[in-house]
């Protein structure tokens, strides 16, 4: 396992990826206590969401676990392909793939979150 | 391509299963992610086709996912705790105490949330209501 030495990224990205870890806890945590909770239990409707999602605070809290969560979930796929992947134009590849699915997700998430009126 | 298999790489301890099953329910997190995103999505096509796909999602098949999402979560998260922990050099001679603490606390969360999570499904969803007396 190479948890110090990370060879694709070096330190400053293996430190991220701890930062961002603790911060989705924190971010998660409260997206279940307010989503599930608090507002909807178990059956949610577009009123209840709705409300929620228009508000600015909300917004942002929205996108910054948006960003963050594709940002370490696509991130932790790269550390397991650059584990087992030798060839050269096959990580660059994967690498590729992995940018495509961040910038799917981040687009179409980004536009349901920012723009939305209820 | 050449593949280097873990189970012949690495010898099995607890740290071992640890490790794999962080990378396996982080595997599963992403694919969950992609679908939350996509079905949350449909917030901004309006109130019916948003209710419409919350209903999709009654559906059992849905309901138990949610379960194994659970299941997870809880542990990524925690485990996540324990590998930060280590990393900055808190606890790292009990690390292996702590992971099984880490199971322990999974499957006490996992069942709780089971509980509270089971009993609705065979309460509120018609499939289910259909197998009850």
């Amino acid at each position: 396992m190479q948890k110090y030495s990370y060879k694709n990224g070096g330190v400053f990205i293996w430190f991220l990826q701890r930062f961002t870890g603790f911060v989705l806890l924190g971010l998660l945590l409260t997206h279940m206590l307010v989503e599930h909770f608090t507002l909807g239990g178990h059956e949610l409707s577009y009123e209840l969401v709705a409300k929620r999602v228009a508000t600015p605070l909300w917004k942002t809290i929205d996108s910054l676990f948006l960003v963050l969560g594709v940002f370490h979930g696509l991130n932790g796929v790269w550390m397991i392909a650059s584990d087992y992947i030798k060839k050269d134009w096959l990580k660059v590849l994967v690498f590729s793939l992995l940018l495509c699915l961040a910038g799917i997700l981040l687009t179409l998430g980004l536009l349901t979150v920012i723009p939305f009126k209820a | 391509m050449r593949l280097e298999i873990p189970f012949a790489k690495y010898a099995w301890h607890s740290g071992t299963i640890a490790w794999l099953l962080h990378r396996v329910t982080g595997g599963a997190l992403i694919f969950y992610l992609t679908l939350h995103v996509w079905i949350t999505h449909h917030l901004g096509k309006g109130p019916e086709e948003f209710d419409s796909m919350m209903k999709l999602l009654m559906h059992p098949a849905f309901r138990i996912g949610e379960i194994a999402l659970l299941a997870a979560i809880v542990y990524h998260s925690l485990n996540g705790v324990r590998v930060l922990l280590v990393d900055l050099g808190i606890g790292v001679r009990h690390q292996e105490q702590m992971f099984w603490w880490v199971i322990a606390l999974s499957f006490v969360l996992v069942v709780l949330g089971g509980l509270e999570l089971f009993p609705f499904y065979l309460l509120q969803n018609p499939i289910f209501k259909g197998l009850l007396p």
